[in-house]
């Protein structure tokens, strides 16, 4: 535990008043409210009559105990800003959070900090296929060249960014391309490259379906949030999680948004930086409502357009010991390695984008075709696209 | 004589039932009385017949008449025993001849003129009236073709009241007509069968109806509105083989019993049901408090479509499994049993995502929303469905393009998978799939299960499915291109991993 009890009494009072902030502001982002002290914000949001937040007259002895039963029932630690090995940057934005509750240990959020550049990839729920294999590729190249991926474990393009980033395990920096399915068997624990920030309590996954991601995240990452275990993430939660994701890191990258999403918040929020040269853009299509919101970035002065890992890179300030230069690009695995035969031969129809099995079999052998085809599925080495085509996946 | 008994049958569920109309009359206070557990139609068939005997110039005694419909415990319902009352009461009032009425059963609604109109279930009764020993069966004279496929039994059609007394007095009367045409229902005014032809593009969904009517395997189409997911599915009745003889009058029953039989002979087309989805569960497999036959018995020998199956109540799904599995409907209803036939193959279609729009930039479905749609797609049904195809949106090219494979070939290739399977497990005996499986079909089909691609219930489908591939080419063993459709056609909406990370 590296909390001290002001800040513990603070996150008490936001899992407290975490209602009633939701029926105030809904989903817009409350900056003026979470900027202000402990005393203010209880008066301000309990001004029609609300009993006075317990938080506020629980004893430091009080708070530090229930922090430690937390600690112990969901196996979350916490750091706050008062212990010299908080993040700091996050200390300087405007509303800066009192602490931060850690799964397992806050060490873990330290070590993988510590000494390296940090990017967050964030993008839409509802983000194209190529969206979230951009996401994906981004995330497995940044966390191979030695960067940590933060993103907010959501749906869609934060999801594939984390699951990217957790090919490569910690440690080595080496890309072990596994198949990235679970990561389970015996790779090795400890600080990784990904960051998870979730808009509830870090003790369980919100969303409950990215379970498995959040577990693989926990053994192999660093699962944090501001909110104590046990509180239930809500519609303001969410931008506010983002202003951390936005403090947190570097550089800050939409790989697709659609105009008014929760990605836009945080490219504001590093927009309106001093320096307003933190935010990247992957261009999406143009005709694409998906992507509209993040192209729209694009035109504003100081954003750089992200067409793979080496422009983010090319973007991140340089650490002494480390040159973040260097990666090994997964646009450059042979996607037809391992393969021979039908299964070959199929794949290399594959090459050039998705296909349908129908349109393929116009041109080669019908019976070689589905020979290959059963080659392929065994091997893993197909997907499905959403109208039924052929979509080879890189091994 | 004033007692009267006149035989006739009662349907429960598909069965009939002897039922024996006695009718008693005696000096007292005019009264009409019917006893025997009737419904309402049978009480109601008082006043009908009341009427008819006046109108067709019969007498109506001013007595104390009583008609008890035997045996009394077993209920009894519907206007057929119109007929059976009034020949009874004419008999018992010495107005028609009692002594003909011993080995001839007699069903059919009055109409308060007298007329008789045709009603349901002319089939059962008349191998009811067969099994019991009858020699004749009296009826409407639109029920008549119906009730001579029945052989053996002598048929004979009433058009009135009237003519029903005559017919019974015409002993050795039989009016079934010379011979029901060979190939029944051919009928030249019947709408065309829908044919594959019509259907442009969708190749693979073509192919997996082929598969799919020659192994029997259940067919989940998916894809977005308008892309011809209804009318693949109307089209599969069209690919199966014709009917045996047997199987067509199991149909037949089914119709005649559930009023959807139009009186003609045998049921030559397979039928398709497209039970609407806020169907009940009781409306998909059958109940009611006297357990009438679902939509899947109706479909019994044919096609079950269940479009927008994600849009079906789970309640009603889940009751589908067992039916589909056991082909037979199993319903208790005050006190016993009924089983109803359900070998039916099951086709559903659902649209891709809750908007229909998947893949394209219309679609605003979260991850959320398409996970939560489709675990309410996965639940129930879909471990009893094998084959599974998307339905994109056919290019221009393909819609102006030639035909493609009529109904007629495609189902003379299934007929000749059939015949080769059947040949094939007669030489063989029964012997696991597996052993089926060429070597590199095996390599790869065991590597997807050990990597967990596979569930050991996908395997197993998969097999099945990739067996029937192999019928279709007449192949004695399975080789890895028959593996490689099989596997390119499976449902994976089971399959872990389905919804992405």
């Amino acid at each position: 535990m590296r909390a001290c009890a002001a800040c513990l009494r603070r996150s008490r009072l936001l899992a407290e008043v975490s209602p009633e902030i939701d029926r105030r502001f809904r989903g817009r982002r409350v900056p003026g409210i979470l900027a202000m002290d402990d005393e203010r914000l209880a008066a301000t949001l309990g001004r029609h009559g609300r009993a006075r937040p317990d938080a506020l007259d629980l004893g430091d002895e009080e708070l530090l105990q229930r922090a430690r039963a937390l600690r112990a029932a969901h196996r979350t630690d916490a750091i706050c800003r008062h212990d010299p090995e908080f993040p700091a940057r996050l200390s300087t934005i405007d509303d800066p959070p009192a602490l931060l509750y850690v799964r397992d240990d806050a060490g873990r959020l330290v070590d993988a900090l510590a000494g390296r550049p940090s990017v967050a990839i964030v993008g839409s729920r509802q983000a194209s296929d190529e969206a979230r294999e951009m996401a994906r590729r981004l995330g497995a190249d940044l966390a191979s060249a030695g960067v940590v991926v933060v993103s907010g474990m959501a749906f869609g393009v934060d999801a594939a960014a984390h699951d990217g980033a957790l090919t490569v395990h910690g440690g080595s920096g080496r890309g072990s391309a596994t198949d990235a399915a679970d990561g389970v068997d015996g790779a090795p624990s400890g600080p990784g490259r990904t960051v998870a920030i979730l808009g509830g309590g870090p003790e369980r996954s919100s969303p409950a379906r990215l379970s498995r991601l959040y577990e693989r995240i926990v053994r192999h990452g660093v699962v944090a949030s501001e909110l104590p275990p046990g509180t239930t993430p809500r519609p303001w939660t969410f931008p506010a999680r983002n202003r951390l994701l936005a403090g947190l890191v570097d550089l800050v990258v939409v790989v697709a948004a659609r105009p008014g999403s929760g990605s836009l918040i945080t490219a504001g929020l590093v927009l309106s930086d001093a320096a307003g040269d933190r935010l990247a853009v992957v261009p999406g299509s143009t005709t694409d409502p998906r992507c509209a919101g993040s192209n729209a970035l694009l035109r504003e002065p100081g954003v750089t357009a992200v067409l793979d890992a080496s422009d983010v890179l090319a973007r991140l300030p340089a650490r002494p010991g480390g040159d973040p230069g260097t990666f090994r690009p997964s646009t450059t695995r042979d996607p037809l390695a391992g393969l021979d035969g039908d299964g070959l031969r199929l794949a290399r129809c594959l090459l050039d984008g998705p296909r349908t099995l129908e349109s393929i079999v116009d041109d080669l052998d019908a019976v070689r075709v589905l020979a290959g085809l059963a080659e392929l599925e065994a091997a893993g080495r197909l997907r499905r696209s959403v109208d039924g085509a052929l979509v080879l996946d890189v091994a | 004589m004033t007692l009267a008994r006149v035989h006739t049958f009662t349907i429960d569920g598909l069965e009939p039932r002897h039922v024996t109309v006695e009718v008693d009359v005696r000096p007292g206070l005019p009264s009409f009385t019917i006893v025997g557990l009737g419904d309402l139609a049978v009480r109601e068939a008082r006043e009908r017949v009341r009427a008819a005997l006046g109108n067709q110039g019969f007498e109506l005694p001013q007595r104390r008449i009583t008609v008890n419909l035997a045996p009394a415990s077993l209920p009894k319902g519907g206007p057929g025993f119109d007929l059976p009352i009034a020949v009874g009461l004419l008999a018992a009032t010495g107005q028609a001849p009692a002594d003909d009425l011993h080995g001839i059963a007699v069903t059919g609604e009055l109409s308060l003129g007298g007329m008789l109109r045709g009603g349901r279930g002319a089939l059962v009764i008349a191998e009811g009236a067969r099994a019991a020993g009858l020699h004749a069966v009296l009826l409407p004279r639109a029920q008549v073709a119906e009730a001579a496929l029945v052989p053996t039994v002598a048929i004979r059609g009433a058009a009135s009241l009237r003519d029903a007394v005559a017919a019974l007095a015409d002993r050795g009367r039989d009016d079934r007509r010379p011979t029901p045409a060979a190939g029944a229902g051919s009928r030249p005014d019947a709408a065309p069968a829908p044919d594959l032809a019509d259907v442009r593009g969708q190749r693979t969904a073509r192919r997996a109806l082929e598969i799919a009517a020659a192994g029997s395997h259940s067919l989940l189409l998916a894809g977005p509105p308008g892309t011809g997911k209804t009318m693949l599915a109307r089209r599969l009745p069209g690919l199966l083989p014709a009917m045996r003889t047997g199987e067509a009058l199991e149909v037949t029953r089914i119709q005649s019993v559930c009023g959807l039989h139009d009186g003609d002979g045998l049921v030559a087309e397979r039928p398709f049901r497209a039970p609407h989805h806020g169907t009940s569960a009781a409306g998909l497999v059958g109940g009611g408090s006297v357990a009438r036959p679902g939509e899947i018995t109706l479909a019994h020998r044919g096609v079950l479509f269940l479009d927008e199956l994600p849009e079906f109540r789970r309640d009603a799904l889940e009751a589908l499994r067992q039916p589909l599995e056991e082909a037979r409907v199993r319903l208790v209803r005050q006190g016993r049993t009924r089983a109803f036939p359900s070998r039916t193959l099951l086709v559903a279609a659902a649209n891709p995502c809750p908007c229909g729009f998947a893949g394209t930039a219309r679609c605003r479905c979260s991850d959320a929303d398409l996970d939560r749609y489709r675990r309410k797609l996965s639940g129930p049904l879909l471990d009893r469905i094998d084959l599974h195809v998307d339905c994109p949106r056919p290019t221009a090219d393909e819609l102006s393009g030639p035909a493609p494979a009529s109904s007629a070939d495609v189902r003379e290739r299934v007929e000749a998978a059939r015949a080769f399977r059947a040949r094939r497990r007669r030489l063989d005996g029964a012997r696991p799939l597996d052993a089926d499986l060429e070597e590199a079909a095996r390599r790869a089909l065991d590597r997807c299960y050990v990597t967990g691609r596979l569930s050991a219930r996908g395997r197993t489908r998969v097999l099945r499915l990739a067996r029937t591939i192999a019928d279709l080419e007449a192949a004695a063993t399975i080789g890895a291109a028959h593996l490689g459709e099989a596997l390119h056609l499976r449902q994976r909406f089971e399959e872990p991993g389905a919804v992405a990370a």
